[in-house]
């Protein structure tokens, strides 16, 4: 039987190393693959309360009041369900919506008049207005799985606007407008218009109609 | 032992290439990649196109298997948001208003180049306005160009628009019905048809003009409106609405009775585009910062270009040669989508050279 070679100790701990690394970095390369497929760090987590976001409510009688995001998620939440359909009927969601009531949002500047509405919008220049009678739900609502061309408008018992900042338990993806987005929900999975979802929600005011 | 050796880095490589294939599997499922190397094109068009499209990506696919055609629907102004303010990629974008890709693409750079967004574009299609309605709707016997708009005043005649601040088919349904006054010399048309909104529709008559004021909130007691056209189209078809003012592709696309309104009325002919631009419908609201809210009445015309940061502009090229040409014309037919023939370009010296082959008849 031929004896180990016995050299450099150095030599030999680099050349383990040398085997080893090839092991190491692919490890690695998983580990890092593993995390930016499951985990989408970039979409955080329900716990991410410290985005840098201000969130501007203004009164029909142009008070003032600016929210941290971690100010809105200190609110008393509301949670409901629903989704939207795009102009060619592409379905998103429903989903489980977890937000702040805009009633709530609206009674830090004074509240909502019989008259009043809200236009909500969003650091990409979109808007869009809601009538007194569409915050409290008179929206037209859809059933859950119509195709493009065959959807069907259905009655709903309870609707309501929800500045929302978590979907299906996780904080909101860029796409789906992160950190926050109005939500048309309510007590059943039902669809509304997509153009009410506003993205990127940064402002919301109170208009007195006529 | 150098057999020993071998056999470790044997191993070693095995084991190497084991975490390689699992370090590479997730990466691989969520591309959904597996075992494609086709190229993709996305493509951007207009809701009232995506029948028509769907059908063209699926025949150039046909036609082309190392493409892989995306299409998405949206709105004509949000095809473009999608590029200018979103800086989502697409290689084709497709508007139902060819006026909106000089107003907000021509003369607005990508984001660190010296570029504008685009510089030309061409006219490929057109369409109609006029009434999509089903046999079982009200007087649908009796219903004609002559007198549509005295049926649609019924009391009992439900009718629809889509809305006017969202989509480009209800603002130019209001367009029609103030048209109409003039054609018919009747000035009790438009308030008759498009009548009940509270706060109300106003129109200002500004020498040889009219502005068709639509307020912040649109509510009408007499006018049924959603949010876009695909939904009236399923009120239509269990009964809810009689008669809903559509393109009249999309109509026939979904099977329903169209019925045409005067050429001077439905905003489709080159002839008339003095008239129609007499025409302007004015939101009081605004739904875009980047957008005046203000539409000039004018023919449709559908336009297309290649932004010039479209990440595979070859591909686009391919795909957009291929819609302009004969197998494109044949799908259009299909989907009762008029083409001009041959199509326009509003700036042929900027274009791909490969395109401009295809403005000549």
């Amino acid at each position: 039987m031929t004896p180990e070679p016995t050299g450099d100790p150095r030599k030999a701990g680099a050349s383990r190393l040398r085997k080893v690394a090839p092991i190491l970095t692919l490890g690695l390369i998983c580990i890092v693959a593993a995390v930016l497929v499951y985990a989408h760090p970039w979409q955080g987590d329900a716990s991410e309360s410290d985005i840098e976001w201000s969130l501007t409510l203004v009164g029909s009688s142009g008070e003032n009041v600016t929210l941290s995001l971690k100010d809105i998620k200190a609110m008393e939440s509301a949670m409901s369900q629903g989704g939207f359909f795009t102009t060619t009927g592409v379905v998103h969601g429903p989903y489980d919506v977890k937000g702040v009531r805009i009633e709530d949002l609206c009674d830090l500047v004074g509240g909502l008049g019989p008259s009043d509405g809200v236009l909500v919008s969003a650091v990409d220049g979109y808007s869009a207005f809601f009538e007194h009678d569409e915050i409290g739900g008179n929206i037209s609502t859809y059933e859950y799985g119509a195709a493009a061309g065959d959807l069907k408008e259905v009655p709903h018992e309870n609707l309501w606007l929800t500045l929302m900042y978590e979907q299906d338990g996780k904080a909101l993806s860029d796409d789906d407008g992160k950190p926050l987005r109005l939500a048309v929900a309510g007590d059943d999975r039902l669809l509304t218009e997509g153009f009410r979802w506003v993205r990127w929600v940064d402002r919301i005011e109170v208009i007195t109609s006529g | 032992m150098l057999r020993l050796r071998e056999t470790v880095r044997g191993k070693t490589a095995k084991i190497s290439i084991l975490l390689l294939l699992l370090a590479l599997l997730p990466l691989t499922v969520a591309n959904g990649a597996c075992g494609s190397s086709r190229t993709h094109i996305t493509v951007l068009c207009a809701g009232s196109l995506i029948v028509p499209f769907e059908k063209l990506a699926e025949e150039f696919e046909a036609a082309h298997p190392g493409f892989d055609v995306l299409v998405e629907g949206h709105g004509s102004i949000q095809v473009i948001r999608e590029v200018t303010e979103l800086h989502n990629e697409a290689d084709v974008m497709v508007v139902a208003d060819q006026s909106l890709l000089p107003m907000l693409m021509y003369g607005n750079k990508v984001p660190g180049s010296a570029d504008d967004y685009a510089n030309w574009y061409i006219r490929f299609a057109t369409n109609r306005l006029g009434l999509a309605y089903t046999s079982q709707s009200k007087y649908a016997a009796e219903i004609g160009s002559a007198n549509w708009y005295e049926v649609l005043s019924r009391p009992d005649v439900k009718v629809g628009i889509s809305d006017p601040r969202i989509d480009s088919c209800g603002y130019r349904a209001l367009m029609a019905c103030q048209l109409a006054e003039d054609y018919y010399t009747d000035d009790a048309v438009f308030e008759s048809v498009m009548g009940g909104f509270s706060p109300p529709l106003t129109v200002n008559e500004e020498s040889d003009s009219y502005v068709i004021l639509v307020p912040q909130a649109v509510n009408s007691t007499k006018v049924t409106v959603r949010g876009y056209s695909v939904q009236l189209i399923g009120l239509l078809e269990v009964g809810e609405l009689d008669y809903s003012f559509e393109y009249e592709s999309v109509a026939r696309q979904h099977g329903l009775e169209f019925l045409e309104l005067p050429a001077e009325i439905d905003l489709s002919s080159e002839g008339f585009a003095g008239l129609y631009s007499e025409v302007t419908v004015k939101m009081d609201f605004q739904r875009f910062a980047s957008i005046d809210p203000e539409f000039r009445g004018e023919p449709i015309r559908y336009a297309l270009t290649i932004p010039n940061n479209a990440p595979r502009p070859g591909a686009a090229i391919e795909f957009v040669e291929f819609l302009l040409g004969s197998d494109g014309q044949a799908v259009f037919a299909e989907s009762y989508q008029p083409t001009l023939v041959p199509p326009e370009a509003d700036n042929p010296a900027s274009m791909p050279a490969r395109l401009k082959s295809l403005l000549e008849e």
